[in-house]
């Protein structure tokens, strides 16, 4: 089998971090460009990866690969990610996909007209313990899902500092952390959410937010989460039902699923499970999800429709707070 | 002073003993404002009466302001990790605070802060004038810094501090000293060390709470220092078997106290291997190995304080929690706690 040509667009903290070493491990990947505007940069990651190609402009690589990671700042997604689409190559983003939902709607209809993957790296998705997490509580509804996820922006190695521009990022807190947390609950769901509340704050007087709250309603119940650029916060998963609940990590992929649940005879027995899975770690997950897809052209795990969702989900909340 | 007339700011509100603590003083004082993190914690707070401010102690910046138009000030924020870590929350986090306190005239500025500032090597029996140590961990060091600035604010400044140094503060949350040592037994990742004499000094939270309620308002309080203890003599065999009956478990693994160290040594080498949490750590043997009392009579003669739930009490209350939390097996009556319940 031929080996896929993968680029990589932005050599930053997630491409070094989780993108390339991911691709890396799976067996029929080449790492055939990488593509920063910085040299040191390219340096790098060429001497750590061994990408035989390297440049500081993104068209410069279209006709070595079958594929690319787009992993630069937000504004930028869209523009990166609509000429590979064009030139017929698929496409993995790292979240946020866009910065809206226009521009967000192009990309997939260019994804289509060309016949290509689009694809938006929801890593929590890859995760096998909200994986387990989500199948135990799928059958039961209504259900809330509480999820929460924060740190300090400071701490997280970035090469760039766009995240605290709201012309560069398109927001904050939300867009960067907030993104994951309507992903999983739309994951979770399945269907269409409605925003019932959200609260943000720029408690450190930045130009974007920097701590969220936001409520959304689904058929099926609601999920409740929280987020900081600034706090560190408890990065916890927690998914309640009539009868029960179960919960996780959202960050730490080796923390356990606890369930609890009063109709099962085991828990009624025992007290509260803890079910543990691999933690092989998700970007791998993800990666290896994204090729075959690309290989055997079947349905990426973050649908389409899911997306939109998602970014319906975020232009409503910065047209409310002021994009 | 009347705590009914106050308007209290806990900060560390959404801890383990600050959650109690909380719950309490909204029974009791005019208002309470508590500082969160977290803005879905906020919305449920606020539901339940507390007035809530969002900020950290790691940006002292974000909790200052609020210290305006409070009466009294509880810091229960507690910081470990690295020096530094530790040092951001527990000395300069309580410097900017007090700090606050002093020019907003606060009339209380109560601080939890912990029995280990006197070091490990202690007598039988220490009182709260006993020397702080000078070393030990980045928690218990930065804890000795932050109690000297406060005296020596309260010296400068006349500033009215109130410090409260509590023992083991067991109850239901307690991830060190309840929770914590449930799952140990419950995996059997514990080791009851020189057949469990060592004594246990321990606290119920309720009666912990109780205490910096009262040092809060008491005049008796101001400027002093208390230790939060009960005087009930506990030893660590009693301790440990009171959980391990909980778990229908008739055994503890034991080790001697010469053997402990050694154990200790092979146990934490094999788990660099396993990444596993070792059976037994130099904690252990520190606090199993102890026959240091701390002493519990000042807070009695001058607060007219004593602590009312003993082991078998607590215990007791426990035992229902752990099984609403489905942390030992339920019984037939038992419904399972949800955090949509704390509506």
């Amino acid at each position: 089998m031929t080996p896929l040509m993968l680029g990589v667009v932005g050599c930053g903290a997630i491409a070094t971090k989780a993108h390339i070493p991911a691709f890396k491990e799976l067996g029929n990947v080449v790492l055939r460009a990488a593509v920063d505007v910085r040299q040191d940069l390219l340096r790098d990651v060429q001497g750590k990866f061994k990408f035989s190609s390297v440049a500081t402009d993104y068209r410069e690589i279209a006709d070595l690969v079958d594929a690319v990671v787009v992993s630069t700042p937000n504004h930028t997604h869209y523009e990166i990610a609509r000429f590979f689409l064009d030139c017929g190559k698929h496409v993995l983003i790292e979240k946020p996909i866009t910065t809206t939902y226009a521009s967000t709607t192009e990309l997939y209809e260019t994804a289509e007209a060309n016949g290509v993957k689009l694809m938006v790296g929801f890593s929590r998705r890859f995760s096998e313990n909200i994986r387990l997490l989500r199948e135990i509580t799928d059958p039961f509804t209504p259900k809330t899902v509480f999820a929460s996820l924060g740190g300090d922006i400071k701490n997280w190695p970035a090469v760039s500092s766009y995240r605290t521009s709201f012309s560069e990022a398109g927001g904050g807190c939300i867009i960067d952390q907030g993104i994951h947390l309507i992903d999983t609950a739309i994951w979770f769901f399945g269907t269409k959410p409605h925003l019932s509340e959200a609260k943000v704050t720029k408690i450190m007087g930045g130009e974007v937010e920097d701590n969220a709250f936001i409520r959304l309603t689904f058929e099926d119940g609601e999920a409740i989460f929280s987020c900081s650029s600034t706090f560190g916060l408890d990065s916890e998963l927690k998914v309640e039902y009539d009868c029960g609940w179960a919960k996780t990590d959202l960050n730490n992929l080796r923390t356990p699923v606890t369930y609890l649940d009063e109709r099962s005879l085991l828990c009624r027995a025992t007290g509260r499970l803890e079910l543990t899975t691999g933690g092989t770690d998700n970007y791998l997950n993800q990666a290896r999800h994204f090729v075959e897809c690309v290989r055997d052209g079947t349905d990426c795990e973050v649908s389409k429709k899911e997306v939109m969702w998602g970014m319906e989900v975020l232009d409503e909340i910065y047209r409310g707070y002021g994009r | 002073m009347s705590l009914s007339n106050s308007r209290v700011l806990l900060i560390g509100g959404t801890g383990f003993i600050g959650s109690r603590l909380a719950r309490q003083l909204l029974l009791q004082a005019r208002s309470v404002v508590l500082t969160v993190r977290n803005l879905a914690d906020s919305a449920l707070l606020e539901r339940q009466g507390f007035e809530t401010h969002l900020g950290d102690v790691n940006f002292p910046e974000t909790i200052t302001p609020v210290v305006k138009g409070c009466d009294v000030v509880f810091y229960l924020a507690a910081g470990s990790g690295s020096l530094q870590d530790a040092r951001r929350i527990n000395v300069e986090g309580t410097r900017a605070v007090l700090q606050a306190a002093i020019d907003n005239s606060v009339e209380r500025f109560v601080y939890a802060s912990t029995v280990a500032v006197y070091g490990e090597t202690l007598p039988e029996r220490v009182t709260e004038d006993f020397p702080l140590t000078t070393a030990g961990l980045p928690y218990t060091v930065s804890k000795v810094e932050a109690e000297k600035l406060i005296l020596e604010y309260e010296e400068k400044y006349q500033a009215p501090v109130v410090i409260v140094r509590p023992t083991l503060v067991f109850g239901p949350g307690s991830a060190n000293w309840t929770t914590g040592i449930i799952d140990r037994l419950k995996y059997d990742k514990i080791f009851l060390i020189g057949n469990g004499q060592g004594i246990a000094n321990l606290i119920y939270v309720d009666d912990l709470v109780e205490l910096l309620i009262k040092v809060s308002s008491d005049e008796r309080a101001l400027g002093r220092v208390f230790h939060g203890t009960n005087p009930e003599l506990v030893t660590w065999k009693e301790y440990l078997y009171g959980y391990a009956d909980l778990l229908g478990k008739r055994h503890i693994p034991e080790v001697s106290r010469r053997m402990a160290p050694r154990l200790c040594a092979y146990c934490t080498m094999e788990s660099r291997f396993t990444r596993l949490s070792p059976p037994i750590n130099i904690y252990d043997i520190g606090l199993q190995t102890n026959r240091t009392i701390f002493d519990a009579e000042k807070a009695k003669t001058i607060l007219q304080f004593e602590p009312k739930i003993g082991l078998k009490e607590g215990l007791r209350k426990i035992e229902s929690w752990l099984r609403e939390e489905g942390m030992i097996a339920p019984t037939s009556r038992t419904t399972f706690t949800r955090a949509t319940q704390r509506d």
